[in-house]
């Protein structure tokens, strides 16, 4: 029966065809998230005193305006301009064990600010709220995994233990807690800072008996973000504590690499410090401070 | 009591005012190299005088040597900024880990302490614990005839028996240059009697 065989070749071709279409529709799902995110900004200077926040720019794609929007109706709330949102800025306290959304600044196309909400706890917040705050919870963790990083152990290539002598043409500058040596020299740190210059030569902190334990390069402050950015691209979102100056690098149990900038005597001072973490207990006993 | 006859008394008080007003001449530079020069004029006066091992730091900000130092194994380093140099440190010299070789670095200091005296004249100020002495001549004049200008440190530290090690260090800086080129890079107005543009 010719007629027949047709028939359910037809069919096959369209059960065929379907498939493909819903496969391609899953696809297409996956590559249209409901949110895309990037980090805004990483610090941020207010008056005399630096304070480092993260920010997260949470950027709704059609599926996410639909979801502020019905989370609002389902509120029974008035949809109002959030389904106008071009993008929310999330302001994140980064804490050693979690992150705390403390602000959340929705704006439209124009850059007007829809609406502009402070909270620390966003789950009995009106919609879309704890909708966005969930949202950056997901998200955050990617932005403050380590990259995988070939920065070996110690200061600029020279390892930690090392004593004075292994750095050519480095001089004694001050002597402190009678076991700490303080020495400065030109080192090669272009691993570090790129193509930004140092302004000063590196000072390097020496144990009489444990060796070379930190290093610090000086920088122009003006290429402080340039520094940052090369750090992020290289190391991943470096982490802040609340009533301290600089954005720190955790990356390993012996090396920890941080980034501040001060204003003085009319200039900005961009200093980077790199140091072996296991050496701060010691240190703290030799000064008789609290760790 | 016998007098003190008129004409020593004047003598010695001319003296004296000769020995308090005389300053040293002002310091061109350190090893034939002149303040504010840049590195290919450097490289030509290091090599002339035997130093080798030439370094390149940090995109030209610094250049170092090896070679000696009146008599004595050494490195030395240029520190440059826009290619001026404004500083050199000569290090390593008398390098000794063991502490029961402290004389020698202690015979080399004195030695190096009667040379700059007798070429820059008597030290301002020593200080410092006793495993770490500092002598400076701070007032020094460079091209500029400031007596201020120049900063010449000459330090010792002994073997303590730790990584640390025992030698003798020299630090010579032209400080009136080193504020103008520090100023500039930094985007601050420079002095006006800055000596380089």
């Amino acid at each position: 029966m010719k007629i027949k065989r047709y028939w359910v070749m037809w069919m096959v071709a369209a059960a065929l065809a379907a498939n493909f279409a819903f496969a391609a529709s899953l696809c297409k799902a996956e590559e249209q998230p409901a949110f895309k995110s990037e980090a805004a900004s990483l610090v941020k200077v207010a008056g005399r005193e630096e304070s480092a926040v993260f920010w997260l720019k949470l950027i709704p794609t059609s599926a996410g305006l639909e979801q502020l929007v019905s989370a609002r109706r389902q509120a029974g709330l008035e949809p109002g301009r959030f389904g106008a949102a071009a993008y929310v800025l999330c302001q994140v306290d980064v804490r050693p064990d979690r992150f705390v959304i403390i602000q959340q600044l929705y704006f439209d196309a124009a850059g007007v600010v829809i609406a502009d909400w402070t909270r620390t706890d966003w789950a009995s917040v009106e919609p879309p709220g704890a909708i966005i705050a969930s949202q950056a919870q997901a998200v955050l963790p990617d932005y403050f995994k380590l990259k995988a990083n070939n920065l070996p152990p110690g200061f600029a290539g020279i390892p930690w233990g090392s004593s004075p002598a292994s750095i050519p043409g480095a001089t004694q500058d001050e002597t402190m807690a009678e076991v700490l040596r303080v020495y400065v020299a030109v080192v090669d740190v272009s691993a570090l800072l790129g193509d930004v210059p140092q302004v000063k030569e590196a000072w390097m902190l020496f144990d009489r008996d444990r060796g070379l334990q930190r290093g610090a390069i000086s920088f122009d402050g003006r290429n402080y973000e340039k520094v940052l950015q090369r750090l992020t691209d290289l190391l991943g979102n470096p982490r802040w504590k609340p009533g301290r100056g600089g954005l720190y690098w955790s990356l390993a149990n012996d090396l920890k690499i941080e980034i501040e900038v001060m204003p003085a005597f009319g200039m900005l001072h961009g200093l980077l410090k790199v140091e072996n973490p296991q050496f701060a207990a010691y240190e703290a006993h030799l000064f008789g401070r609290p760790e | 009591m016998r007098k003190i006859p008129g004409v020593i008394l004047a003598l010695s008080l001319l003296l004296m005012i000769h020995a308090t007003s005389y300053a040293a001449p002002p310091v061109e530079g350190f090893l034939g190299v002149s303040w504010g020069t840049g590195l290919e004029q450097i490289d030509r006066a290091m090599t002339a005088q035997g130093f080798s091992g030439k370094t390149v730091l940090n995109q030209g900000s610094a250049v170092r040597y090896r070679g000696n130092f009146e008599g004595y194994p050494a490195y030395v380093v240029f520190s440059l900024w826009n290619n001026h140099f404004y500083r050199v440190t000569v290090s390593g010299i008398c390098q000794v880990w063991d502490k029961d070789r402290s004389s020698e670095v202690g015979e080399c200091f004195g030695r190096l302490q009667a040379l700059f005296t007798q070429q820059y004249g008597q030290a301002t100020d020593e200080a410092g614990p006793p495993e770490t002495r500092v002598t400076y001549w701070n007032k020094l004049a460079g091209p500029a005839g400031q007596k201020d200008e120049l900063r010449l440190i000459l330090l010792r530290h002994l073997p303590e028996g730790g990584l640390t090690e025992g030698s003798v260090e020299v630090l010579f800086e032209n400080r009136r240059l080193q504020t103008c080129l520090y100023s500039q890079m930094m985007g601050r107005m420079p002095p006006g009697d800055c000596p380089v543009k």
